[in-house]
Formats: C-alpha cells, structure tokens, sequence
C-alpha cells in the first residue's frame, strides 16, 4: 500500500494504517533527530513528539509533496524548535571543542584510534551546534544524513540554488570554527576530495 | 582561477560531478597552489568526520509508546479535562477579582454625604422654610447676623480666618 492510501485511510480513522506509515518513517525520523541531538533518549522523544505532530495534522496534508517529505519537514522544524528552546547555540569555548587532536594525522591503531576518532566526532557535532540552526540544519542534512540537494530543497522548501550557497557558507563556517584542529599534515585532497 | 574559485568549485565537486574542462581546472589550481590542498584536506577531514557521526539504533517498542500518547490525545481521562479546565479558570478568576478590587479602589464614592437640603426633602420637608426665617428678618444687621450664624453651624469644618 502506498503512503497515500495510507495517508487517506488514517485520516477516516484508520489506527492501523497510522502504524504502517510510522514503522515505514519512525527509523528515518529517529536517525535524522539522532544526528542533531546525538544522544539516544532525547532522539527517540524529538521522533515520538513528531509523530504525534504529524497524527494531529494528518487532515491538514495536502499530497501536494511526497508524505516523507512533508513528515521530514515537520521533523526539522520540529528539532529546531527544541534546539532552540535549550539554547544549545550558545557559543562553546574552543577548549571545549576538543582536545586539539582532531588534526593528528594517523590515528594510532585499536582502542586509541577509536578514542581519537570518538574524539573528533564529539568536537564536530559541538561545533555543529554553536553554529546557527539553518547551517546546523542544512550540514546535517546533506552531510550527516546524505540527502540529495533536491530532497533538502523540498524539505526545507528553499530552491536548490539556495541549498548550494547556504551549504557552501556552513561548510567555511564549520571549518572556520574548527580551524585550531585542523592541519594540513597528512590530509591532502586524497584525503577525500573527489 | 583564484583560490576562492577553487574552494567554491571544489566544495560543488564533492555533490555534483564536474565536466571534463572545469575538472582540470580545479586540478591545475590545486598542483599549484598548496594553500588550497591544505584547505581541501581540511574539509575532507571534517567530511569524513561528519560521514561518520553515528546514526543510533532506535528504541524498541516506538509504535507502542507512540500509540498510547495517541490514545491519552484522544481519549484524555476525565480528571485529566478537568484538571486542564481548572488550569484556565485559574487565571480568569484572578484577572476577575483584580478586576473587583481595582473597581473597589478607583471607582469615585456613591455619595454617602447628604447636604442638608437633601436631607430635609428625604424627610419630605421644605428646605426654604428654614432659610426663609433668615431673609425674613426687617433688621439689617439681625438678618446678616443670622446667616452668619447659619453658616457657621452648617459648616463646621470651616474655620474664622483670625
């Protein structure tokens, strides 16, 4: 059954055709709260509070856009609110960043490697977070999450020109706030410039 | 190209690919310039660590839990709407008794204070009669004497000017 029989049935009242559509998203929302949130309990609340948001206004979907899209939009919004509303854009002081070995350029092997690589991940996503919501929004969803210019476009309903600036001006932002961990040791654009 | 053409253009590279001609472009700039290399290796860096920020494994039971927030929406129990009810009466309540003692405070007295001509047309009497006795006396001076006097007695709060 496609969404939008789904969609029509769970309007007239149909609870288990609700089901199917949140067991068809809940993984997608989940993950996408998870990648701004990064923590396990307030992702699986961002999605619940999605959910029950998108059940109360199931009548005001117009099938002008994909379901998923209209669900990923009230999700993002949704999340930004609560990024919001903790004000976790309050600037963090670069000390708490990282420990300044974001730029080593081999990560030693085994336990090590992995505490290094925990350790540039963390100092990432709090940089991602003292960054203001519309480029936190737009890197997570194009370079977290991997969504198609067209799909952010849609989600975000801004013109895939718009996606290409902003997600251009996120990405000098971020490396501006990472600067002091960065280094050009090691990491030539085979490192990953394709 | 200039270095600022080349970060664009390489940033653009990594979500759309690029033709033959603007490639080599990039490619040309970038075995010149180690400046931009050096920049490219840091975005790949932080690209690669935001490929791999994890994606956590949603919790067990989602429909379930979800489903039962459905069901309180739906069907709130009884104690619940009148709690909620209660919840907005509270305020009304206040703002209707601030209200009360507001008007209490501001609003001008009822006129609690009868003049004597008032007073004796409650009592269904003439109030030109007393008066009347005043301006009927012949004598000058006894007739000015007599309102002086009347006048003192009606308004006791005022006092002779030494």
């Amino acid at each position: 059954m496609d969404d939008k029989s789904l969609v029509e049935s769970a309007r007239r009242g149909d609870r288990g055709a609700f089901e199917t559509l949140v067991k068809r998203y809940e993984a997608k929302v989940y993950h996408l709260a998870y990648g701004f949130v990064q923590d396990p309990a307030t992702a699986d609340d961002l999605a619940q509070d999605v959910f029950v948001k998108v059940y109360c206004h199931l009548s005001k979907f117009k099938f002008e856009s994909e379901f998923g899209t209209w669900l990923y939009r009230i999700a993002v919004n949704h999340i930004k609110d609560h990024l919001r509303k903790i004000g976790r854009r309050k600037e963090v002081p670069l000390q708490e960043l990282g420990s300044g070995r974001f730029a080593a350029p081999d990560p030693a092997p085994g336990r090590e490697a992995e505490q290094l690589v925990e350790e540039r991940r963390t100092a990432v996503h709090k940089a991602l977070l003292t960054m203001p919501p519309k480029y936190n929004v737009i890197l997570t969803l194009r370079d977290v999450r991997g969504l198609s210019y067209e799909e952010i476009a849609a989600t975000l309903k801004i013109s895939p020109g718009t996606v290409d600036s902003r997600l251009h001006r996120a990405r000098r932002q971020l490396r501006k706030k990472m600067a002091p961990y960065l280094t050009m040791e090691g990491r030539g654009l085979e490192g990953g410039g394709k | 190209m200039n270095c600022r053409d080349a970060e664009r253009i390489l940033l653009l590279s990594w979500d759309r690919p690029l033709d033959a001609a603007g490639q080599a472009d990039l490619d040309r700039h970038l075995a010149a310039c180690p400046g931009c290399r050096a920049r490219g290796g840091e975005y790949a860096a932080l690209r690669d660590t935001l490929h791999g920020l994890p994606q956590g494994t949603p919790r067990p039971y989602f429909w379930t839990r979800l489903n039962a927030r459905i069901e309180a929406i739906e069907n709130p129990a009884p104690l619940t709407v009148w709690r909620k009810w209660c919840l907005r009466a509270i305020p009304v309540s206040l703002f209707l008794i601030g209200l009360f003692i507001g008007g209490l405070i501001f609003l001008p007295g009822g006129g609690d204070t009868m003049s004597q001509s008032e007073a004796l047309l409650l009592r269904n009497a003439n109030p030109i009669i007393e008066t009347s006795a005043y301006l009927d006396e012949t004598k000058g001076v006894d007739k000015n004497m007599a309102i002086i006097f009347a006048a003192s007695e009606r308004s006791p709060e005022r006092k002779p000017r030494p």
